[in-house]
């Protein structure tokens, strides 16, 4: 968990750059961490590690910084007079069991009732819960933002929930619950990238990639830093914020890719053969999207060009 | 009950006279699916705008604005038809795909005989034959079926006689052949590596814009074009005949050349006059070996080039739902 002020606290202008508390610094956490921070608007005031091993050491983990980082800021000159709360952590993931969804959900609550304290100190909080488009809409073709929810499994039971109580909370003064579909970020070794960095690295490797799906299984890929892009538009634009009647957004790129057209995609790119297994497939069923309209900021880049910036990216860092 | 989605995708160059009646048929299409129904379901239509000249894009996004499945891409410059219609493909997201021109030579009426044909005969694509000629040009159709016989023939695919742009493709196949088509290759032979269950249905098919105005979208050098990407992407074993060729010449030249020799030790009186027999036996023998290896090593350039524009070792297709699409097919018609 890491808060962030701007560098500039305009208090007596309209213009107020709130401060950021990021949660979940693992692939769309680290990008927006990296979008605030690159361009000299922001600077970290706290960072804390919180232990996700148990909702005891969770609950404790909380207990401790979250009052800490109060006590902290409490007296800062450059308080900003909002905060942001981005919610980007969580394990679950599409295999996770009830158990497992029902300790993450248990967690997320008792950060949500912790975080509202905070309002002794800001005059609003805003919260950016980082839900899942794919858990929600799974086995659906042609989604919008209109579309009828289709929950299969734990992890999108997870989401709604964690959505629904979000929507619950009355000292919440805006909550956006931003739905992307299947996120891909850069090639890494410390955090998931999705699955288009791996079939990268592993065709760089000479290594199999283990496909859980079928070769005309769909997917509508977005790139990570396209994420972090609009979010630090969100962040930094409070118009966008007042007037935007969507608290729901679906971040998608409205183009639908099979996993045989990425893996041809790649293997030009690398001028090379990938080595492909098909595991028994879990989640099998198409999901594609409509492109978003009337979602002010959200320019998705195409795929092919995301991957060639992962490889040229790679390649510098390893020369 | 799973529902059968199906997209249509339509290459648009010069469309502006009979766009609007295309979107209108599709849409009663659309609904009369709905009406009745069906787990059939008319997901998108998607437009490929290949730089057209006459104001057809105006007409598409004004369409767009009003109808959420209709879909309209627009392309950086004028690529052709193939191209355009994969990148069409490449943005579908159907089980089923109907790939039709803009002008009305293939009517959205059609689709119930196209959907219908293609359970009947447990195919992954069928092609509209036309019944009869389609713009009523005796050389045009005469050449383009002359033209096509003869490289079915060459190439040992048979289906390349019934390449039609009105098809319709199952979804999953249609793409991953849209993913590795190249800028100068034809589509439809892309589709054939991918499958042999190719059928074809006779529909009367009529150009009307060729009989109308007597103009068609292609002039006599696209058509060239168009022919000789055919005959690039068939890989039609013209190599082969060169390495044949050249080995014939091999025997022929050995064996004549030894009957020769032969004659000129033991049988001297035999030969008339003397020439330059030797020389051409030579001549006939090196040109053989020369035209054979030369067959070869076309043949394995021939196999990196399939190689690198994708030709697949495998692919997979889930056939499972078609029980289900031939119930309601039956419902439909």
């Amino acid at each position: 968990m890491e808060l962030y002020f701007p560098f500039k606290c305009k208090s007596d202008t309209k213009e107020t750059l709130p401060a950021v508390l990021i949660v979940g610094l693992g692939l769309i956490g680290g990008s927006i961490k990296r979008y605030l921070t690159e361009n000299n608007k922001y600077q970290i005031i706290i960072k804390s590690p919180i232990k996700w091993s148990s909702p005891d050491n969770h609950r404790f983990s909380i207990n401790k910084i979250l009052p800490y980082s109060f006590e902290q800021i409490k007296n800062n000159p450059n308080l900003p007079k909002k905060i942001i709360v981005i919610w980007s952590a969580g394990k679950a993931g599409f295999s996770s069991t009830n158990e497992q969804i029902q300790l993450e959900l248990m967690m997320f609550k008792f950060f949500c009732n912790e975080i509202i304290k905070f309002k002794k100190l800001f005059n609003e909080i805003d919260f950016l819960l980082f839900s899942s488009a794919g858990g929600l809409f799974e086995g659906q073709t042609n989604i919008h933002s209109l579309s009828e929810l289709s929950i299969k499994r734990p992890y999108g039971l997870l989401k709604i929930q964690q959505e629904n109580y979000l929507d619950s909370l009355p000292e919440i003064s805006r909550k956006f619950s931003i739905r992307p579909s299947s996120v891909f970020g850069e090639i890494s070794n410390r955090q998931r990238m999705g699955l288009i960095p791996t079939m990268l690295i592993n065709g760089l490797t000479y290594k199999v990639t283990n496909i859980f799906g079928y070769y005309h299984t769909l997917r509508d890929f977005v790139w990570v830093e396209d994420i972090a892009k609009f979010v630090c538009m969100l962040i930094n634009s409070s118009e966008y914020l007042n007037n935007s009647c969507l608290n729901k957004i679906i971040l998608a790129s409205g183009k639908p890719s099979s996993i045989y057209e990425i893996k041809n995609k790649i293997e030009i790119i690398l001028k090379r053969k990938l080595y492909i297994a098909f595991k028994i497939p879990d989640n099998e069923r198409d999901i594609t999207y409509q492109k978003p309209i009337n979602i002010h900021g959200w320019i998705p880049t195409p795929e092919s060009e995301c991957i060639k910036k992962i490889y040229h990216k790679w390649t510098k860092n390893c020369l | 009950m799973d529902i059968i989605n199906v997209s249509t995708i339509t290459p648009v160059y010069s469309g502006k006279e009979y766009l609007v009646e295309l979107i209108e048929e599709i849409l009663k299409i659309r609904e009369s699916w709905v009406s009745r129904n069906l787990s059939i379901n008319l997901l998108e239509a998607i437009f490929v705008d290949d730089a057209s000249t006459d104001g057809s894009l105006y007409i598409l996004k004004e369409y767009q604005q009003k109808y959420h499945w209709i879909k309209v891409i627009q392309l950086s410059k004028n690529f052709g038809q193939h191209p355009a219609t994969v990148a069409g493909i490449l943005h579908s997201s159907g089980d089923w795909i109907f790939t039709l021109d803009e002008d009305l030579q293939h009517h959205p009426k059609f689709f119930e005989q196209l959907l219908k044909g293609i359970i009947e005969q447990q195919s992954d694509v069928v092609y509209a034959k036309p019944k009869t000629n389609v713009h009523s040009s005796f050389f045009r159709d005469f050449s383009s079926k002359t033209y096509k016989l003869f490289l079915a023939k060459l190439s040992g695919n048979p289906n390349i006689q019934f390449f039609n742009s009105f098809r319709l493709i199952r979804g999953s196949i249609a793409r991953a052949a849209a993913s590795v088509s190249c800028h100068d290759g034809y589509f439809d032979i892309v589709l054939s590596w991918f499958t042999n269950n190719i059928s074809n249905i006779s529909l009367p098919l009529k150009d009307l814009r060729y009989q109308k105005d007597k103009k068609s979208g292609y002039n006599i050098l696209k058509l060239l074009s168009h022919a000789r990407k055919l005959l690039i992407s068939s890989h039609a074993k013209i190599i082969r005949v060169s390495s044949l060729i050249g080995a014939l010449a091999i025997f022929i030249s050995t064996f004549y050349g030894s009957y020769v020799l032969t004659q000129s030790f033991f049988f001297p009186e035999t030969i008339g006059i003397a020439g330059w027999t030797s020389l051409m036996i030579i001549g006939l023998f090196f040109g053989g070996i020369i035209s054979f290896f030369l067959g070869i090593s076309l043949e394995y350039t021939d196999v990196i080039l399939l190689q690198l524009q994708g030709k697949p070792t495998f692919f997979i297709v889930d056939r499972s739902s078609d029980t289900h699409m031939k119930n309601q097919i039956e419902k439909l018609l």
